[in-house]
């Protein structure tokens, strides 16, 4: 971009380090050619069925489905790692005791495992005859090969997110704060409801928006321990692969299309309420 | 202050407060040893004292924000060691604020009105008065709903003060209530505090580590150093009183001179000085003046000879900087008339003192 354009369009403002050109320019290059274009040729090839064929598509029962259990679950997964997430994140920066850099560092594995990996072990551990499911299948309650089972997979891959994104918000409490609240006569229950929770929700609501984007995505960790039966256990990714395997393109694009959809628009609605909360609560 | 703000002259809930042989160790510094402190209903007192001598932990060990090793905290009659924060009704105000970021500053003030148990709890009406009138004393009315991040540093302060009147405390406690703001807002502040006491009669006790600070508004100082309480007393015992060399030398610019007693007489170098010594004292002893406790004198005359090797306007006074042979400087207060120039050599007379040791 010449220098006469920037200053004309008011870009440029005067700055201690040089480089807009530079930065903007790698900023615009980058997204395009490693965000953009894939999602345009998506589309492109999506648009190849016309409306009637995207809506036929999503309204077919087997898809439609997929796409219900895909999206509910994930948003139950999300909410449930984000409340485990800020009870994990909260141990680790308020108190101290004997392997507790251990324990954090335990709670990345989930990103840095193979999820097929994850998959295996989750699947081997809540089976009828594994160490939890066993117990639980006496109890009644059946894990794996059911929608409960990707529900613990999403749990367990959506956690580290929702730990990291709060942790510093944490360690960043203000005592003087709870201090305070107890000379004011405020119980315990109190102060952790009106004085610490609040300024922590935007941070939580990043934290479960990380959660839930990774776990619609999330494939291989799921498949192991779903069962995948059509219409009850079966993801939509799944379905995705298996319409390429089918070498139906179309079909697979167009279930792409429809997930990348309700993924936009989800990831929308978290970060207008993001940015709601961050306006009431501060951005802190 | 104009606006009178009738619901905040309930003196009943003010008591006395006294802490009874009071210790704690935190294994580093701002340790107590053994402090025994009166606190009347009412008044106003500083703790006053260097960084690290303890006086913060004595009035968070008031608030119940910290349990002493030992000794006792009693409110009036009642026995208030083991009593939970919660419960004392005190009003506690932190240096850096710690407004509630994220409620506004009528929110922040109403918190601990709301934060009782529903069966105490005032009426959401009556909630409103009070934060209404409270803003009123704290010249804040119209700032309702404003969030703490839009407010500057005084303005803060006084929303955490309401935010403390609003339970009415039993004590108020004000931990370097000033420490945070600029010079100007401070001074505001000092005098609307001093006269807010005046009004409610709030039984009120502040950490301060600035003895200007501390004389211009208490009562009463108590002075803390290293864990122990080193006096007690009014604005004036403690200034032309001081009982430890500590409060002597904390309280001011003092040089101090060793000289000698005979027969009842104090000397220095032979000459008489027109102080008279405690009865119980002689030989060797320690004589500790204020600037003003001198007088120049010509070369060659008076108690101390000396080189003026600083000269300073304060006020309407001259400070003059005299080194000794010993190379001791002392601080004269002299009249700004004065004539005098740098590397003069004079003379040192002494006029008043305090003798100890």
């Amino acid at each position: 971009m010449s220098k006469a354009l920037a200053v004309k369009l008011r870009l440029k403002q005067p700055s201690v380090i040089p480089g807009f050109g530079l930065t903007l320019g790698y900023t615009l290059t980058y997204l395009s050619l490693i965000v953009l274009l894939p999602l345009a040729v998506l589309l492109i090839r999506a648009s190849e069925a016309g409306l009637s064929g995207i809506l036929a598509a999503a309204t077919e029962p087997r898809v439609a489905a997929a796409l219900w259990v895909s999206f509910g679950i994930s948003l139950l997964a999300a909410l449930v790692a984000s409340l485990f997430g800020l009870l994990v994140a909260w141990v680790l920066t308020r108190y101290d005791f004997p392997g507790r850099d251990l324990v954090g560092a335990m709670v990345d594995l989930p990103i840095a495992l193979p999820t097929a990996v994850a998959g295996i072990a989750l699947a081997a551990l809540y089976a009828p005859n594994g160490w939890i499911g066993g117990p639980l299948e006496r109890l009644g309650i059946t894990v794996t090969y059911t929608p409960l089972g990707i529900f613990v997979a999403l749990v367990f891959i959506g956690l580290p997110f929702t730990v990291r994104t709060v942790e510093p918000l944490i360690a960043e409490i203000d005592r003087d704060q709870e201090e305070v609240s107890a000379t004011l006569g405020a119980s315990r229950v109190k102060t952790l409801w009106s004085v610490m929770l609040p300024p922590l929700l935007p941070a939580m609501l990043t934290g479960f928006a990380l959660a839930f984007a990774r776990a619609v995505g999330e494939y291989g960790s799921v498949i192991f321990i779903a069962g995948n039966l059509p219409y009850v256990s079966e993801i939509a990714p799944l379905l995705i692969v298996i319409k390429l395997s089918e070498f139906d393109y179309t079909g697979a694009i167009v279930i792409a299309t429809i997930m990348l959809a309700i993924s936009f628009l989800a990831l929308l609605a978290i970060n207008l309420v993001q940015a709601w909360s961050r306006r009431r609560f501060g951005d802190v | 202050m104009s606006s009178p703000a009738e619901p905040l002259t309930e003196k009943a809930g003010n008591v006395d407060i006294r802490i009874v042989d009071v210790a704690k160790e935190f294994g580093d510094e701002a340790a107590l040893y053994g402090v025994s402190l009166h606190i009347r209903a009412g008044e106003l007192l500083a703790l006053l004292g260097p960084s690290g001598s303890g006086k913060t932990t004595l009035l968070r060990i008031i608030a119940g924000l910290e349990v002493p090793d030992r000794g006792q905290v009693f409110f009036g009659e009642q026995d208030a060691t083991s009593l939970p924060v919660q419960q004392r009704r005190v009003g506690f105000v932190f240096q850096h604020y710690a407004l509630f970021r994220h409620l506004n500053v009528a929110d922040n003030i109403a918190y601990g009105l709301r934060a009782r148990p529903r069966g105490s709890r005032p009426a959401e009406k009556d909630i409103r008065r009070r934060v209404s009138d409270l803003l009123d004393l704290v010249q804040l009315s119209g700032y309702e709903r404003r969030f703490p991040g839009n407010l500057s540093g005084g303005q803060c302060q006084r929303v955490a003060l309401a935010r403390a009147l609003a339970v009415e405390p039993r004590v108020l406690l004000l931990d370097e209530p000033f420490g945070a703001l600029d010079a100007k807002v401070r001074k505001d502040l000092r005098g609307w505090i001093r006269q807010l006491h005046q009004r409610t009669g709030q039984t009120t006790i502040f950490v301060t580590h600035d003895q200007d600070e501390a004389l211009e508004l208490a009562d009463r100082v108590a002075i803390l150093n290293d864990g122990r309480l080193e006096q007690v007393g009014s604005v004036d015992d403690v200034q032309d009183r001081p009982e430890t060399p500590f409060v002597m030398a904390f309280l001011g610019d003092v040089s101090h001179f060793i000289a000698e007693v005979v027969d009842n007489q104090l000397l220095i170098q032979g000459r008489p000085v027109p102080v008279d010594p405690p009865a119980d004292l002689s030989g060797k002893v320690r004589l500790y003046c204020r600037p003003w406790d001198l007088r120049l004198a010509p070369a060659g005359e008076g108690h101390i000879a000396g080189v003026v090797t600083g000269i300073r306007r304060v006020g309407s006074l001259r400070r003059v900087e005299v080194t000794s042979p010993a190379d001791t400087k002392i601080e004269v207060e002299v009249p700004a008339a004065t004539d005098l120039r740098i590397g003069q050599d004079i003379g040192l007379e002494i006029v008043r003192g305090r003798v100890t040791e």
